[in-house]
């Protein structure tokens, strides 16, 4: 039993393994799909555009005075800034902007309710008039075309959400941020493009990025009983015919976490809310008439995600277990083909994030690719830590609590500089 | 002493050992050689950036050029990044063959048979060039008339109209602020004007300018049909909402959509098909004579419209986005035309 537990663990690693390879090799010689990306003259459909702030002194001003630069008619853009229940001077400055820029901004003051972006951005409904709606969170900071670029996806009548590229701004202030950086290009430029291009399930990542009005409503309006509801949203759009893209060349910066702490809170919470998606989709996903076998195939090892880590412990564990008890086929054999399991499947993430950087072009940044082992450790534990804490909090009935991430960001943004 | 010294150097040349493969990434580390954030796209995406640009590169000689209008006088004159030729002279190409970085001219210019340019051409008049000219860049504040087979390598822009003759060969972006004439044979990569005509035929249709006010409806909120498998529109049958189809769209003649359509397919338009919102293709598009499309038309592969055909209107252009664009003459689209691989107009 224990055998064939661990051959099932090996097994799993193999295929998450492929998967990696596969994007990356897509990415590196595969036909790219920008299909929305070159529509740059339309009649542009009005646009609202939320922006979720919960205790957002250091960075709301920012994300405020780039959307009002943005090459987007502005008799079409509401701008909603989503306050929720801050208790710091987000209130007071949003109201500053709403003075200086007359009709053009409408904010949104939350006093009470759920505590959850979730929760907010259904409240902030009630503000959203338009058929096309953008969200950001309030650390990040629009280009100029950005507006456009996550607009144009709607105009294909199958498109329900677009999500943008993440691209860090505070790369080079520590080692946790120039991992990060790393890790996001990889995920971006490499998984999530190529999910693109394959016709997968590229992710609405709940900023930067935009939903289309009509298919939320459909598919039930925004879901506060969840710890991340973008990947709750994009499984529920999924399910309902709706295709989520993605833009590679829709790019917009963002404060990644600056100490181990927050980011271990971040990945925790991302977890936790993938795997309630996890539970709550695997089944419908496999029963749906609405997707394609590879959208199905390649939905479930999405869901399943955040439970490779754990699965990753566990093989660890039945490997040494296997190794003391002599297994039929060598505990030593064991031992040693989860170890090179294991180094192939880092190898595959590391491959992608080498792919990524040479995509971006970027140079020197590659040779940082070794420490990202250290990302990978803290984020295989914390992950881990997330699934135990789910399964015995659902074993004790309690609810699962939101936390936000904190912010490090003291100063306005300067972009021309940091470039 | 010996007993210390021995496990200390093992200690020491295995650290080391282990060290060496991270020192590239602890030199970076500190370093920080390459630490900014990735630099992000900073342009607006206005096809007449470029132009632009030149534009502002050529507003010192502007009392130059004025020097040599009124005399009728060319210069050659040396700036920061190159010389530069001045021309004066209006009428018939006079000009320097010295290899220079930018041609400014002050006045309207004919330029003969067989040109070539390799330097930006900046003209404040009009330009009418003969046939198998050859231009890196050309700005005109006025007109611009391109000669059978020219070809403009990097882009060109025109004030007022541009018209390109037979298979003319136009890289990169080629733009007009009014109107854009392509003769049969011309090629293209991106272009743009509020009124496009695939050769001087098109001039000839009878151009909506305005649409249904009910058509207003198909911008937002009508509802959304999505079937599996192919959607089949009969003829003169009309429409509302969305539509999107797991494989092929075929609209028959006369049929009409109020809303935009998707097919994960070919989607075809048959003659006089109208569709008020926009059409998405994973594959390939074909519009029949006759058919107009409000909005932008996006495929994957190739899209083809046939002659007679009008895409956008006058004040609400729109985008053709594919990979490869084929026009026949006698069709007009009001807007942007962006060919990845290739655009060009049937002979």
């Amino acid at each position: 039993m224990l055998l064939g537990l661990f051959t099932a663990v090996v097994a799993l690693i193999c295929i998450y393994t492929i998967r990696h390879y596969c994007f990356t090799v897509n990415r590196i010689i595969g036909q790219q799909r920008h299909p929305y990306v070159d529509v740059d003259t339309a009649e542009w459909p009005p646009v609202t555009v939320l922006i979720a702030a919960h205790n957002e002194e250091a960075v709301v001003g920012d994300i405020l005075t780039a959307l009002l630069e943005v090459d987007y008619p502005a008799e079409k853009l509401a701008i909603v800034p989503v306050n929720d229940r801050s208790v710091d001077r987000t209130r007071e400055i949003i109201d500053s902007f709403v003075v200086h820029y007359p009709g053009r901004i409408t904010p949104f003051h939350r006093t009470g309710g759920r505590a959850g972006k979730a929760a907010a951005l259904k409240d902030a409904m009630a503000y959203v008039n338009t058929e096309i709606m953008l969200v950001f969170d309030a650390d990040y900071v629009p280009g100029k075309a950005l507006i456009r670029q996550l607009v144009a996806p709607f105009f294909d009548p199958e498109v329900g959400s677009v999500m943008g590229r993440v691209v860090p701004l505070n790369v080079g202030k520590k080692l946790l941020t120039r991992i990060l950086d790393l890790e996001r290009s990889g995920g971006y430029q490499v998984d999530q493009q190529a999910r693109m291009n394959l016709h997968f399930v590229p992710q609405y990542g709940g900023t930067v990025a935009g939903i289309r009005k009509s298919a939320l409503d459909e598919i039930g309006g925004w879901n506060e009983n969840t710890l991340a509801e973008d990947t709750d949203l994009t499984y529920r759009m999924l399910l309902a015919g709706w295709k989520t893209v993605y833009e590679n060349r829709a790019e917009c910066y963002e404060e990644v976490p600056e100490r181990w702490p927050v980011r271990v809170r971040q990945i925790m919470r991302w977890a936790k809310g993938h795997n309630q998606a996890m539970v709550g989709y695997s089944a419908l996903l496999l029963r749906s008439r609405n997707v394609s076998w590879w959208e199905r195939f390649d939905g479930l090892l999405l869901l399943g995600v955040y439970m490779m880590a754990p699965v990753l412990l566990l093989g660890w564990l039945l490997a040494m277990v296997l190794f003391y008890l002599g297994a039929p086929v060598g505990g030593g054999l064991a031992v040693l083909g989860l170890a090179a399991f294991t180094t192939l499947g880092n190898f595959a993430a590391f491959f992608e994030i080498a792919a990524a950087a040479r995509l971006d072009g970027s140079r020197a940044r590659i040779q940082l690719l070794p420490l990202t082992f250290l990302g990978f450790t803290v984020s295989a534990i914390s992950v881990s830590r997330a699934a135990w804490q789910q399964f015995t909090s659902w074993i004790r009935g309690q609810e699962m609590v939101w936390h936000k991430t904190e912010r490090s960001r003291v100063a306005p943004v300067v972009l021309e500089k940091s470039a | 002493m010996t007993s210390v010294l021995g496990p200390l150097a093992l200690a020491t040349s295995t650290g080391a050992l282990l060290i060496v493969p991270l020192a590239p990434a602890l030199r970076e580390l500190i370093s920080k050689r390459d630490a900014g954030p990735l630099v992000t796209r900073k342009d607006d995406g206005n096809i007449s950036s470029f132009a632009a640009s030149l534009r502002t590169r050529c507003i010192s000689l502007h009392r130059m050029l004025d020097d040599c209008a009124k005399f009728g006088d060319n210069q050659l004159i040396d700036l920061s990044h190159g010389s530069a030729f001045v021309v004066g002279q209006s009428g018939a190409w006079a000009g320097s063959h010295h290899p220079v970085a930018l041609v400014a001219c002050a006045g309207s210019v004919e330029l003969p048979a067989g040109f070539q340019s390799i330097a930006d051409f900046y003209c404040r008049g009009n330009v009418r060039c003969g046939q198998q000219s050859i231009f890196r860049s050309l700005l005109s504040e006025e007109e611009i008339a391109l000669g059978n087979d020219t070809q403009v390598l990097r882009w060109v822009h025109a004030e007022s109209s541009l018209s390109a003759g037979r298979n003319c060969r136009l890289y990169g972006r080629a733009s007009s602020a009014k109107l854009l004439t392509l003769s049969p044979g011309c090629s293209f990569e991106r272009i743009y004007a509020p009124v496009i005509y695939s050769s001087t035929e098109g001039t000839a249709l009878n151009l909506r300018t305005e649409y249904a006010p009910y058509a207003r409806l198909a911008q937002s909120g009508i509802g959304r049909t999505r079937v599996h498998g192919a959607m089949h529109f009969p003829a003169d049958e009309e429409h509302r909402g969305d539509a999107v189809a797991t494989r092929n769209i075929d609209l028959e003649q006369g049929a009409c959509i109020f809303g935009s359509m998707k097919a994960n397919g070919d989607i075809s338009l048959k003659e006089r098909a109208e569709v008020h919102g926009s059409l998405v293709s994973t594959k390939r598009i074909h519009i029949s004579s006759g058919c107009f499309v409000k909005g932008p038309i996006i495929a994957e592969r190739e899209v083809i419209i046939d002659s007679g055909v009008q895409v956008g209107l006058p004040g609400t252009p729109t985008t053709v986005s594919a990979p490869l664009i084929h026009l026949a003459p006698g069709s007009v689209l009001h807007g942007t035309a962006w060919a990845k691989t290739e655009g060009r107009v049937g002979d």
